[in-house]
């Protein structure tokens, strides 16, 4: 790829993840804000049920749920927003220029501005709880990005192509999602003896979650065993998408 | 000369399943009933090459179901083909069909900045040309509204104002000359013949024979996928036509007492067609309603033409031409669709066209009359020089005429 072409393609997927934010929010006045709508009204409702309706007595709990709450919405809205990554995009799907991929990286990216665009309500709440400001965050969180996005982007493919065949598949998505966000510790910590520990240990969201919580909350650096962990998972992930949606791209094309 | 575009034995195949959305359900139904349910299979191009030369117009002309939108897609990148390969030397821009290209929930300059990204531009480079592209589409009104609220009209005067903006090696045209009211029109043809001079090369498929004689330096004859021939205009026109009427031939060699039309006795003229459709009566009135058997130059003309259809027809389109002793089409007048023109068709019926004034000059003439399916695949009944008539001069006149038109040109003379 000549170095032209890699700026014509950043110039392509900037544009794309720009064109995300328009089309989903058009003639809405609030726009964009209403992406940070989802997570900051998750937060109230789990701080009211499990601070004052059944206590879980976890310290600083707002702040500790909003840990957990930001990579994991970043995770279940590109792929819920994945169905349609194929099926609602034919105009651009259709042009010579545009590889497949551009567009599930396009959706993973446009979600991952959310996420962004939260953490200054995370860092506001860090200031109003009087936690130390975790410096170490800066540099753990590239990183953790870049440990979650071939998770995300590998099973974005995947949803993505089998929806132009199945529509079904995105329906089964939102339950799929839904159940894991009860097997992930997103509003408890994960039990320190439980006959059901490995479930925390084979979820890579549940691995990931608890290095933010790690760096932001105890001021401690990345657990290196359980991050590899994670992105050894992270990747193998995006392989199998990828290579699902090889199998079938000519295919896509035709019955999109 | 550099080759631009290269074609090099290219099939398409399309799987035919049922319209219905395909399901989990219909996954595991066709699992049970086995995996041969899924192969009715469509050869939609079958080893199809070519060659198209740097700045060369090429045309592609086919009747429906040829191969050719399926051709145009895999040009434009928009499909693959199943077997052979597409090398194109540049960018390939494209018209097509009207669902692809812009997003109806975007406003219309929106739509063309992701156009223009996509054409391989920068943003900075779309803003430049934004405002050209927005005056020569004539929508400064309607820019920043969302697509889908565009007539048609207007849609596609966007994609060809954008398209030819951004300068791509080559441009597909896909009937898009058909749109637009005559003056935009004359626009785009103006427009295509500078792109033509600035060496961008072209490639169109239209169903006017004068726009491809008068665009094309060379054309593709597709017929049931395959490659037919390649030449000059002319030519290929005249093979295309043949087609036609093979088609015709075929079909009502099938047909044979199947129908109960019988051929009528064809006194003068040639008479072609499978009768499914048939024309059996032709007249000439005056305006006082006589019948007329010539009249004169200016003079206005009604005619009558009383057709008869087999059941299980229930579309026609009607073709008139008024043609001169040596050939010359004079009018020709069309009608694509007699049941959303003149409502539903009964077995047995009578159109009447009346022309206000005919500024012919004097001659002899002939009404050429036509039934088609309104596809145009082939003719249910043509009549050619079977309806003559005179036109003559009026007394008046004395100047010697000559061509086509009878224009009145006044004299006068100063000594």
């Amino acid at each position: 790829m000549s170095n032209s072409q890699v700026t014509r393609t950043m110039h392509l997927i900037w544009h794309l993840v720009k064109r995300d934010f328009q089309l989903r929010y058009a003639g809405s006045v609030l726009g964009f804000f209403w992406s940070l709508a989802v997570p900051l009204s998750q937060l109230l409702m789990l701080v009211f049920v499990f601070s004052r309706v059944i206590p879980l007595n976890i310290a600083n709990f707002p702040v500790f749920v909003f840990t957990g709450l930001l990579p994991w919405s970043w995770f279940s809205s590109s792929l819920i927003a994945s169905g349609g990554t194929f099926t609602t995009a034919r105009d651009l799907l259709y042009h010579p220029n545009v590889h497949p991929a551009i567009l599930v990286l396009v959706t993973v990216l446009a979600h991952l501005m959310t996420l962004l665009l939260s953490l200054p309500v995370l860092f506001w709440m860090l200031y109003w709880y009087d936690l130390d400001f975790p410096w170490l965050f800066l540099p753990a969180f590239p990183l953790l990005i870049l440990v979650q996005a071939p998770l995300t982007a590998g099973l974005s493919f995947m949803i993505a192509t089998a929806n132009v065949f199945y529509r079904d598949v995105s329906q089964l998505i939102g339950i799929v999602v839904t159940l894991l966000f009860f097997l992930t510790p997103i509003w408890y910590a994960v039990p320190p003896t439980s006959d059901y520990t490995y479930l925390f240990e084979i979820n890579p969201m549940s691995l990931i979650i608890q290095n933010y919580r790690l760096v932001l909350l105890d001021g401690r650096w990345l657990d290196w065993p359980s991050l590899m962990m994670a992105s050894g998972m992270s990747v193998g992930m995006l392989a199998v998408g990828y290579f699902f949606h090889r199998h079938f791209q000519s295919d896509v094309i035709d019955a999109i | 000369m550099p080759r631009v575009l290269r074609v090099l034995q290219v099939s398409k195949r399309f799987f035919l399943q049922d319209h219905r959305q395909r399901t989990l359900r219909g996954a595991l139904t066709r699992l049970l009933i086995g995996r041969f349910s899924r192969s009715t299979s469509l050869w939609a191009l079958r080893d199809v090459s070519f060659e198209v030369e740097h700045g060369k117009t090429f045309g592609i002309i086919g009747h429906n179901g040829a191969g050719k939108s399926t051709l145009l897609r895999l040009l434009c990148g928009l499909s693959r083909p199943t077997n052979g390969r597409i090398e194109v030397d540049g960018r390939i821009s494209g018209i097509l069909e009207l669902g692809g290209g812009f997003n109806p929930n975007l406003t219309g300059r929106q739509n063309v900045m992701t156009a223009g990204i996509l054409n391989g531009l920068t943003p900075s480079e779309v803003k430049a040309r934004e405002q050209k592209i927005i005056s020569f589409a004539e929508l400064e009104r309607f820019i920043d509204l969302p697509t889908r609220t565009y007539s048609t009209g207007m849609y596609l005067r966007l994609a060809f104002a954008a398209a030819m903006e951004f300068e791509p090696a080559v441009l597909v045209l896909d009937e898009v000359l058909a749109v637009g009211d005559e003056r935009f029109q004359k626009k785009c043809m103006d427009r295509i013949a500078k792109l033509k001079q600035s060496g961008t090369t072209l490639i169109v498929t239209s169903h006017s024979p004068e726009q491809i004689l008068s665009l094309c330096d060379e054309v593709l004859v597709l017929e049931e996928g395959r490659v037919v021939m390649q030449g000059d205009p002319q030519s290929a026109l005249a093979s295309y036509h043949d087609l036609l009427r093979q088609r015709t031939e075929t079909r009502a060699a099938s047909l044979e007492g199947k129908t109960d039309l019988s051929p009528l006795a064809t006194e003068k003229g040639v008479r072609q067609g499978t009768l499914e459709a048939s024309i059996t009566a032709v007249h000439f009135y005056d305006h006082e309603d006589q019948p007329l058997e010539k009249l004169e130059s200016g003079q206005g003309l009604r005619l009558t033409l009383t057709y008869r259809i087999t059941p299980s027809i229930n579309d026609l389109a009607l073709l008139v031409g008024i043609y001169n002793e040596t050939h010359v089409k004079c009018f020709e007048v069309s009608i694509s669709s007699m049941a959303s023109t003149f409502g539903a068709l009964s077995p047995e019926g009578t159109i009447t066209c009346t022309i206000k004034s005919l500024p012919l000059l004097a001659g002899q003439y002939f009404m050429n009359v036509g039934l088609y399916p309104t596809d145009w695949s082939f003719i249910y009944d043509y009549h050619w020089q079977m309806h003559p008539f005179h036109i003559y001069r009026p007394e008046r006149e004395r100047a010697q005429l000559s061509g086509v038109v009878a224009i009145e040109a006044t004299w006068s003379s100063l000594k």
